[in-house]
């Protein structure tokens, strides 16, 4: 389990926008890995700690198996809530912006930062300035070249052009995109973990390349 | 869809697939990380929390709350390698009830079984036998999984079961219409 919430763990960082620009090694001394061992630490002392009493505890995640019976999920999520606090921080936003991020599954935490990681509301602003929509016109255009080099980068996967091209027809569940192709579900989920890998080459590529324009600039 | 849509969602689908150790050592090397160095380095950090509790990382569950393998959920994640929500979504029902099934199996109609089969076969392609058989044992037995959860005898209903599902009213209703229907039959 610990070597697929790594992956997880950089999946989302790599998504997230860094004032390292690096998303391995973040803000503040964390690395993917102290994330991850972090998310651990949190609910492995919740679930033996038992803290019902004298409400929440500060660092401690309490994990009720009978509410999410898949503890992979939640520590999954743990994981993205602390790398979406990471970079909504002051330490990294000191200098950059941080683009919005849609929560997977828009379960709110039990305790501590309730509410405040970057795909909440409260980051919202009443108006966006001249260059936050140059931003948001320049994220759109960066995510819109990379859709077209992820299908570049599957073009020899019959399976894996079909699932790019249902989902850009707005199928996004999996038994959406099954129904649109001659895919099982099970198909689907596996076609998924290869175009994760295909999306990290993408990402890796794009961020040389960006890396390149500005130093030229 | 829009391009950072597609991304998101393949992020999260791809999160709930199960990697196989091969799939998981590649991924991370591509990401020029070691992956005996990165869990070496997470086992140390997590040690001294490690030695004080049930947790079992390689299955997921807290050994002491769930009580051991359930047959059920066995089944499903060995046929599928998906993880259980990515199981619970493609037959449209709650982790959570999943789980009460699967501990429970003796409190539950023979209709929700003839359902859980169907969806399992439709949507997963998992031979009805194997569901059937994986919910068997509990009832004939008295449950080799619950003997190990609590010794005393299991009173929950499948009312009961609905309740801690977690799911929506409306689901919840499908289950219940299911279940009356062959009380009247």
């Amino acid at each position: 389990m610990i070597k697929e919430l790594g992956r997880y763990a950089l999946s989302i960082s790599r998504r997230l926008r860094w004032r390292t620009e690096n998303p391995y090694e973040l803000p503040g001394g964390e690395t993917v890995d102290s994330i991850v061992s972090k998310a651990l630490k949190m609910v492995l002392s919740g679930a033996f700690e038992g803290c019902d009493i004298g409400g929440p505890k500060r660092d401690v995640r309490r994990w009720d198996p009978q509410k999410s019976p898949d503890l992979k999920k939640y520590l999954m999520n743990v994981i993205k809530s602390l790398l979406n606090h990471l970079a909504t921080s002051e330490e990294n936003t000191k200098f950059s912006r941080v683009p919005d991020e849609h929560s997977e599954d828009g379960t709110p935490w039990e305790t501590g930062f309730r509410g405040h990681t970057a795909d909440k509301e409260w980051l919202g602003r009443p108006a966006r300035n001249p260059e936050e929509i140059f931003l948001d016109k320049e994220a759109i255009a960066i995510n819109d070249r990379a859709l077209e080099m992820l299908v570049a980068e599957s073009s020899s996967d019959l399976v894996l052009t079909k699932v790019i091209l249902a989902m850009s027809r707005g199928r996004c569940t999996p038994s959406e995109v099954s129904s649109d192709t001659d895919l099982n579900v099970i198909e689907v989920y596996s076609a998924m973990k290869r175009l994760d890998r295909k999306a990290a080459i993408v990402r890796r590529e794009l961020s040389k390349s960006t890396f390149v324009t500005n130093a030229s600039k | 869809m829009r391009s950072a849509n597609i991304f998101h969602s393949i992020s999260a689908l791809s999160a709930d697939a199960e990697w196989t150790n091969e799939e998981l050592d590649g991924a991370l090397l591509e990401e020029g990380i070691d992956p005996n160095v990165l869990v070496n380095r997470i086992m140390a950090e997590i040690e001294p929390v490690l030695q004080h509790t049930t947790v079992d990382l390689g299955s997921g569950f807290i050994a002491s709350q769930v009580g051991g393998s359930l047959p059920l959920i066995d089944v499903l994640r060995n046929s599928t390698r998906l993880s259980l929500s990515a199981v619970a979504k493609a037959l449209n029902v709650s982790s959570g009830f999943l789980m009460e099934i699967a501990r429970h199996s003796k409190a539950i109609p023979e209709s929700w079984r003839d359902e859980l089969m169907a969806r399992a076969s439709r949507s997963l392609h998992i031979e009805a036998d194997l569901i059937r058989q994986a919910l068997l044992p509990a009832m004939s037995e008295g449950g080799v999984a619950l003997g190990q959860i609590s010794r005393s005898p299991d009173t929950i209903t499948y009312r009961g079961i609905l309740d801690r599902s977690g799911m929506a009213t409306k689901e919840k209703q499908f289950w219940l219409n299911l279940a009356s229907q062959q009380r009247s039959d």
